[in-house]
Formats: C-alpha cells, structure tokens, sequence
C-alpha cells in the first residue's frame, strides 16, 4: 500500500472516518440510553459534510483512471459517476430523515454512520476491478442495510423486515461468493480485466450464473425480488428511501463492471440471460405494482420494475446500452428519493403514512410538496418533460440498436401499464379533502434536499446534454 | 444545451410565454383570484399577438420552413431543438393561439374552485399544443405531444364531470398506448440516419432529405406505429372510444380545447411525418384510412344522430368531421390535402363554437341533456342565433368557413383515384347525415314549445359575447375570403404531395399505386420542394 493508493480512495476514506467520528460523538452525547432525547448528536451534519467533501473530491478528480491497490481498484470515470450518484442518495438520505429520526426517536448516530458506510460499499461496488473487492463493496452495501432495516426497536414490522433481509441477503451472497470461487476455477483469476479473455466454458457459465444471483438480489430483479416488498414496507421510511436507491446504485455498479466491462466476449450468451430477466422483471413489477394501496409497497414494486428497465441497457451489452445505464441510475437516484421524499414530510398520528389515502388533498395544504410528488410521479413513469423520459429513451435506444425489439417493446408497453398506478398516486394528492388524522411536517432540510431533487429532476429532463456527454466518457473512456 | 447567450426566437418565445404565465399564476397568492386570471390571459393574449404576428409576417408561396430555430439539444447523440413553422403549422399555430384566450375568459364562469392550479395547468398545455406544431425534431416533437397529457389528464380529472376520474385515466391510457409506439418508431427511424445520412440525427428536416431506404415491412410498420399514435389522438374510427367519456366529462372549456386543439395534433401528424418519411406505405395504407375516414364520418354521424347528451351528441359529430380532414389527407391530392388543412382550421373554429355553446348551456342549466331543453329560442334569442351560425358553418354551407374546406376534399378525393369517388360520395352522405343530428340537436335544444322552466333564463352575457363574436366573425371571414389561409398552405401541401407521388414515379411499375392523381392536377409547376423529391439514390430502395 502506498502514498497513492490512499490519495486515491479519499472518497471512501472521508466517509469512513466521518462514520466513526459520528458513533463516537453520538454515544458521547447520548450515553446509554437507547432512546435519548438528547438533542446533541451532530451526526445528520458530520454525515452531510463528509458527503460534501467527498462528492468534492470526485468532481475535483483528473480524468485519468488511477489504479490502486495491485490492480483490485480502479477509479475512472465510471467509479466517479457511480461514486456521485451514490452520494447524491446519501446526501439527499441524509436531509430527508432528519425529522422523521428524531420524531420516531431511532438511534441518530447509528442510523448516520451506518448510512455513511453502506454508501462506501455501493462506491466500492463501483470501483472494483476485481471479484473479491466486488464481493467486498456487496457486503459492505448490504450489512448496513440489514441494520438499518430493523433499526425501530419497537417495531415488529421493523424486525422481521431486518431478519428476513439478512437471512435473504445471506443466501444470495453465498451464490455470489459460490459464483466467484466456479469463475476462479474455471479461469484462474478473479480479476475482471483478466476474465476478458477467458475461454467460454460451463464452469464459467455457471459462476457467472451464481454472480447475477447476487446481484440479482440487490438489484431487486425478478426472481430475486422476493424481499423488496416486505422489506421496503417495513423497514422506518427513511432507510426504504435510501435503501430503495443505493442498493439500486450498487447492484447496477456491480453489473456493469461484471457483464459489458469485463465479459464482452460472451455477451451472446448472456445477453440472452439477462434479456430474459429484464423482461420477467419488467412485467412482474409493474403488474404487481398495480394493485398496491401501501405507497411503500408500491414503490417497492416500482422499484422492481426499473431495475428491469435498467437491465435493458446491460442486456444490450452496448457502450450505448451500458451509459444508458448510468444515466438512468443517476435519474432514478434524484426521481425515487423526491417521492420518497414527500411521504417523509407526512405523519398519521405518529406514525408513517403511508397509505394511498393518506395522501389524498395533499395540494390543499402543502401545495409545493404535492407538485414535486407529481413531478417525480411523472418522471417515475417515464413522461416528457422530466428526466425519466430521457432515460428512458437513451435505454430504448440502445435495445433498438442492437435489434433487441423485444425487450423495447416490453419496456414501452409496461411503461404505459405503469402510468396507471404512478398517476394514480398523482391523482390523489392532487384530489379529495385531507384526511383529519394526518398532518404534515415541514422542515428545512427536508425542503431542501426536495427542491434539490426537483431540480434535477427537471435539469436532466430539460438539459440532459452536459451529463449525457459524462456518462458517455465514463463508457468509452474504459474501452 | 440550449445556450443561454443566444436571444432567442420568436417561436421558443410562443412556447416560453405560456410557462412564463403559468409560473406567475403558481407564485399569486389563491385569494386573489382577480390577480390570477388577469395573470393568465395576459400571457394567452400575448401568446395570440405573437402567434398572430407570426401568421402574418409568414410569407405565403414557399413551402420550406420559416422562422426556425436551430439548435443543438444533446449532441451527444444527435438530439436538436429545431423549431419552425411552414404552410402546414402556421395556421395551426394561430388557431391555438385564438382559441385560449377565449377558453380561459370563458372558463371564468365555468370553473369554480381551484382556479389557479386550472390556469396554470391550462397554460402548460397550450405551451405544449404550441410546441407540438412547431417542433420539427422527432424527439422534440415526441416531448411535447407527449407532454401536453399531462396537463390534460389533470383538467379533465380534477374539474370535470362525475365521471371524471375514469375518463381521464382511459383518455391517458389510449392515447399514451398509441404513442409509445411511435417511440420506438422514431428511434427506429433515427438509425436508419447513420448508415443513410453519416450522422445520428432526430432532425425531421433533414431526414427528409434522403430516402431512408426501408424496407417495405420495415416501412409498413413503422408507418402503423405512427398512424396508430395519430389515429387514437384525431380519433379515427375504431380507435375513437376514449372520446365520447373525455369530451362529456371534462370541464366545457376544456372540452373545446380537447376537439379544437388537440384532436388537430392527429391529423397534423399524419401530415407532418407519416407522409413524408413513409412515402410507399402512405400510398399503400391510403385506401385502408380512407376506407376508416368514411366509416367513421358515417359512423360518428349516426352515433351522434342517437345521443341524448348534448356534448356526446357534438362529441360524436366532432368525429364525424375529422374523418374528412382524414380522408382528404389520404386522397394524397394537393386540393384534397389543401381542403384538410383548411378543415382543420374550420372544425377547430366551428366545433369550439359548438362545444363553446354547450357550456354557455351547461352553465345557465346544469341540463346536460337535449330533451331537457326546448323551445329556449324566445327565451334566449341571441344565443340561438349564434347557435344557428355555428350549425351552419359546422353543415359547410357555401358562405361560412366550412364550404370551402369539404368541397376541397369532396373535389381531391373525387380525383383520387379509380374507386375513390365511391368514398367521396359515401363521404357526401356523412354531410347529410350531419345535417340530421346538427339540426337535431337545433330543434330539440332551442324550438318547439318553450318549457316553463327555462322562461327565465338568460341570453347571452357581455362576457360571452366576446366568446362567441370573435368565433363567428372568423367563419364569416374564412367563409368569405379564404384566400388568406389557401395561399399560406399552398406550397407546403403541393410539397407534400409531391414528395408522395414522386416516390412512386421512383418506385417503378410494381409498386405503383392505386392513388396515383391525374398529372393534370399537380397543380403548379415543377416541384419546389426541398432536396428530398429530387435527390434519389441510384439504387433507389424504394423499389425493393
């Protein structure tokens, strides 16, 4: 390890320490209640300013890909974009939950510190260009999360959702950690720019297979999507918003670096796989998203749907397809956090709410929180002007390009399915009297990480040239 | 990126005016509601002088774009913001322009409740109709139509009728089903750019300037997924079941804006690119759309005849109507196409009128229903007059707007080809069947013995005068001097047609069509189109 191994993951190793700084200045303030009322945890903050100085260090970066670590990491321009949109999600997280921390009286300090780490492994998931550090960032994403799933002591809902996304999480991992030893077997190497050249084999294949099973289960893909749902309904809203997306930003990070980066070569084969999954996921989600009336568990679904979406652009196994991709992470980080964001500002008499309902004359009294719902709603659903749509477009795209028609269609058409359950929501903030029971909570922070989310929201919908123009260069920049 | 520096043109300032207002009426505090709605007509009729500047400095006789606006949007991957209107838009664009101004005064009486959030959302979809016609990027183009649901799924879901919340999720559902085809479509399209023209382009203009080299299947489809997208939006028969529940539903202005307006954007779409980019199967799918042109005038016609609900009564003859404006599209003829685009213009006059009327009814009544009236004429005289000009202009009596647009057409389609005049003359009996349920509704709303219940209601007010005057000062005007609107799409209709019909003449024998027109009638000289008729590549594709 070197002087420039370590300059190079500043990034990671800000949030790290601001993660520890935050445990130990909360359990000062604290002291061994588990519920305190103290108002002294500065974590929110710490947590804010690392991400601040992190986000700072990746756009101050050279555009050089800088490789650490003998090879097992790299940061180009790939891990910058994937490292942004991982922490715009912790940023936004971080706002957001402010309010609905203290008020639900979860533990601050953990809850930031572990939020922090969690983004390190998404990040880490991004700059891995070895299946060991890959496996590494897929344990460190997702073992915070356990946590923060289960993190309201008091709820039943809470705990079960923390146990079965452990139990779940552990037995997907163990595909990946299986699928990592068969690809070892079968090549000699677990370091991804070596497996380029790796023969086509079936022990390969089937390592390969176990690795999108691990994946698969982050990424919420169908039939690994089990957990979302229950998990998503009860873990506090807060860790669901975050979750909802880092998890999200990992998995797509993981896939990418895997399938069009490191395997080009056998793209024929698993392209095929992965059309297959995409196309299952695409139309288990939004169908199943239907017929929800817990805008949590709508969202779940929601969620399962776009990693669908997503999958469209890895399956293509283009350029085009793989910046598609990051595009669409980038869009979907800003577009799912402001809706999860409205939900947050609400409370039905102490508790979440988060029932379809429970929105209804959200325009009466909140009237700029009800048009940024409507606004990520929109571009959930993938409509012009909003950034949803040209995400969409940029995946629709490259499946035509590489005569993937069937998966376009697929997509198109459950997006049209989709409209019905996001206007739906739409509807009812925009329609019917407030409900007695529910009251809305405002705060600072939360406004602002909204009006962020709203902006850019708008800005990739509206000027989309400057990003599309970085997602591109992080794709050719590799080749 | 759109660059900041660059002043821009005076059509991003029509799509611009209307945001602009919008926001000014989201930042007004609610309780001033005189604030607000001064806020919002202030931009429409900012937006109509604009729009009427630009109808008049466009000059007549050239059929390329005017007043375009070029610029690059994400070059990454050949995405450009390219406005400009032609003979095709222009008038389009203007009829947009007058018409809300009258929609959002007349809305005054109309809309109670939560009249702030109406203007605004009305303001966006005027910015998004404006847009529409003016866009002359394919994904541009895609945005705005696709956009302007929005704001109209919100109009007729929140202030429309008992039935509101139904009709507006099926009036989004149809329409967005019919035009993610077209998505796809145009990034199919844009493909074929790279290998045709060496850049990856969504630019309309200059994909027209070579043949993109589809083959027929290829075309055939992509040419469906369009017309699916525009049939649904017009509506053609049999796509047109959203319709009835829309137009009855939504909020009587809204309604007007949903017939004249938008229902445009359909058929401006056929005209716009279906023709243009699928010249072959434009010619092979014509006797199909002509064929569903006149079933659905005859059908709308006869629906309409059986309706006891005033606005599903003129819902169904809107319909009716535009299958003329789709026939004449498809005669594939300069006169006929002139003749749509004029109609075009005419129902969008005429059926706001209609639709204008309806509410002034609804709103005096809360009657919703034909039979419920009777006899208002005594009561209401100057009402049932204006109603009578109205009919009678929607009935294409010589003298009123209407003639000069349904004769056009009846002419092209006469012309057309060996079995059209069958259609024409099918068409013929639509307009004697408008007669039937247009005078219908005549006799059954305003003669006959007045009910005493409606004795005392009153006739038209100032505010509605200033509706109903400019409306029928306009189909007097078009009525009697057409020449203004002929002239101004002349030369882009004649481009048109000829880029259809040269096609042909490239294609050789097999694919010549049946449609072909007698060459007496391509009127004019030789073609003043852009490159796209006269640049043909050796192997011309077009014959594969």
């Amino acid at each position: 390890m070197t002087w420039g191994d370590v300059s190079l993951i500043t990034p990671e190793i800000v949030l790290t320490v601001a993660a520890c700084v935050i445990l130990v200045q909360d359990s000062w303030v604290t002291g061994p209640a588990l519920e305190s009322d103290a108002r002294g945890s500065a974590g929110a903050w710490i947590a804010l300013a690392a991400v601040c100085v992190s986000l700072l260090a990746n756009f101050r970066a050279t555009g050089d890909p800088g490789v650490a670590f003998g090879g097992m990491y790299v940061r180009d321009h790939l891990t910058r974009i994937i490292d942004i949109a991982a922490l715009v999600a912790a940023g936004l997280g971080v706002l957001l939950s402010g309010g609905y921390i203290r008020r639900a009286r979860l533990a601050a300090g953990e809850y930031y510190a572990l939020l922090l780490l969690s983004t390190v492994g998404a990040m880490l998931m991004g700059a891995s260009r070895n299946l060991v550090v890959l496996f590494l960032g897929l344990e460190l994403l997702s073992f915070p999360l356990y946590v923060m799933a289960a993190l309201a002591r008091r709820s039943e809902l809470s705990q079960e959702a923390g146990l079965k996304y452990l139990l779940l999480g552990a037995f997907a991992t163990a595909f990946f950690v299986y699928g990592l030893a068969l690809v070892y077997g079968a090549t000699g190497t677990v370091d991804l720019a070596q497996l380029a050249q790796a023969p086509a084999s079936a022990l390969l294949g089937a390592g390969v297979a176990l690795l999108t099973i691990g994946l698969g289960f982050e990424a919420a893909l169908v039939p690994f999507h089990a957990w979302a749902p229950d998990v998503y309904e009860g873990a506090p809203l807060p860790v669901t918003a975050f979750m909802s997306v880092a998890a999200k930003v990992g998995a797509f990070a993981g896939l990418v670096r895997v399938f069009p980066l490191a395997l080009p070569h056998l793209a024929a084969t698993w392209g095929q796989m992965l059309a297959a999954i995409a196309v299952a996921t695409m139309i288990t989600g939004n169908l199943a998203a239907l017929v929800q009336s817990n805008v949590k568990r709508l969202l779940a679904y929601s969620g399962v749907a776009h990693a669908g979406y997503m999958l469209i652009g890895i399956a293509a196994g283009s350029a085009d397809g793989t910046w598609a991709v990051l595009f669409y992470l980038l869009v979907y980080v800003v577009m799912n956090l402001g809706a999860f964001g409205v939900l947050l500002l609400l409370e039905r008499r102490g508790e979440e709410a988060d029932r379809l309902e429970d929105l209804a004359g959200l325009a009466g009294r909140a009237p700029w929180a009800a048009a940024i719902l409507v606004l990520c709603m929109v571009s959930l659903a993938g409509l012009p002007p909003t950034a949803g749509f040209v995400a969409k477009l940029y995946l629709f795209r490259a499946a035509l390009q590489d005569h993937r028609t069937a998966l376009a269609l697929v997509g198109v058409l459950t997006s049209v399915v989709s409209v019905y359950y996001y206007l739906r929501v739409a509807y009812v903030a925009l329609s019917g009297d407030a409900s007695e029971a529910v009251t809305v909570r405002r705060s600072e922070p939360a406004g602002a990480a909204l009006a962020i989310a709203a902006a850019g929201v708008l800005w990739l919908g509206l000027f989309p040239g400057a990003v599309t123009a970085a997602v591109q260069q992080a794709v050719t920049a590799f080749r | 990126m759109i660059g900041v520096s660059i002043v821009p043109g005076v059509l991003s300032v029509l799509i611009v005016v209307p945001i602009v207002g919008a926001a000014a009426v989201a930042v007004i505090d609610a309780r001033r509601e005189m604030a607000v709605r001064t806020a919002a007509l202030l931009s429409v009729v900012l937006t109509f002088l604009i729009a009427g500047w630009v109808w008049i400095q466009f000059s007549p006789g050239t059929a390329g774009l005017q007043f375009e606006e070029q610029r690059t949007w994400v070059p990454g991957i050949g995405l450009g913001y390219h406005l400009g209107v032609d003979g095709l838009s222009v008038s389009l664009v203007a009829l947009t322009a007058f018409l809300f101004p009258l929609a959002l005064w007349a809305s005054a009486n109309q809309v109670h409740g939560r009249v702030k959030a109406f203007l605004a959302t009305a303001l966006l979809l005027e910015s998004g109709l404006l847009g529409t016609f003016m866009a002359q990027d394919l994904v541009l183009f895609y945005v705005f139509w696709e956009a302007m649901l929005i704001p109209m799924y919100f109009l007729i879901g929140l202030w429309g009728g008992p039935g509101r919340g139904a009709a507006a999720i099926k009036f989004f559902l149809y329409t967005m089903a019919g035009s993610v085809l077209m998505l796809l479509a145009i990034v199919a399209v844009y493909l074929r750019s790279i290998p045709v023209l060496g850049v990856s382009t969504f630019d309309l203009p200059a994909l027209l300037t070579r043949p993109l080299g589809l083959a027929p299947p290829v075309q055939s489809l992509l040419f469906g997924a369009f017309a699916i997208a525009f049939a649904i939006k017009m509506p053609v028969w049999p796509f047109h079941t959203w319709l009835p529940d829309a137009y009855a539903e939504a909020p009587p202005v809204v309604t007007v804006l949903l017939a004249s307006v938008m229902a445009k954007a359909g058929a401006y779409g056929f005209l716009r690119f279906c023709l243009p980019l699928f010249p072959e199967a434009s010619r092979a799918f014509g006797p199909l759309l002509s064929a569903l042109a006149v079933i659905g005038i005859l059908y709308g016609g006869a629906v309409a005849w059986a309706q006891g609900d005033m606005r599903r009564l003129l819902a169904y003859g809107s319909m009716s109507h535009m299958g003329f404006i789709l026939l004449g599209i498809f005669a594939l003829n300069v006169p006929a196409v002139q003749g749509s685009l004029i109609q075009m213009i005419n129902h969008g006059v005429s059926t706001g009128g209609l639709f204008f009327l309806a509410g002034f009814l609804l709103d005096r009544t809360g009657r919703a229903r034909t039979e419920e009236y009777g006899g208002i004429a005594s009561a209401v005289p100057a009402l049932a007059a204006a109603a009578l000009i109205i009919v009678v202009s929607s009935l294409a009596l010589p003298g009123t707007n209407g003639f000069i647009g349904e004769f056009l057409i009846l002419l092209g389609t006469f012309e057309a080809a060996p079995g059209a005049p069958i259609a024409a003359i099918l068409a013929t009996g639509g307009l004697v069947v408008a007669a039937a349920y247009l005078l219908a509704f005549v006799g059954r709303v305003f003669h006959g013995p007045l009910r005493e219940d409606l004795r005392g209601m009153p006739d038209l007010r100032a505010a509605e005068y200033a509706v109903i005057v400019p409306i029928v000062l306009v189909i007097f005007w078009v009525g009697f001097a057409p020449q203004a609107l002929l002239s101004r799409s002349e030369a882009t209709a004649r481009e048109i047609v000829n880029g259809v019909q040269a096609s042909a003449s490239a294609a050789g024998p097999p694919a010549r069509p049946a449609v072909l027109i007698d060459p007496a009638h391509r009127v004019g000289g030789p073609s003043q189109s852009r490159t796209r008729s006269v640049v043909r590549e050796p192997a011309g594709p077009a014959g594969l």
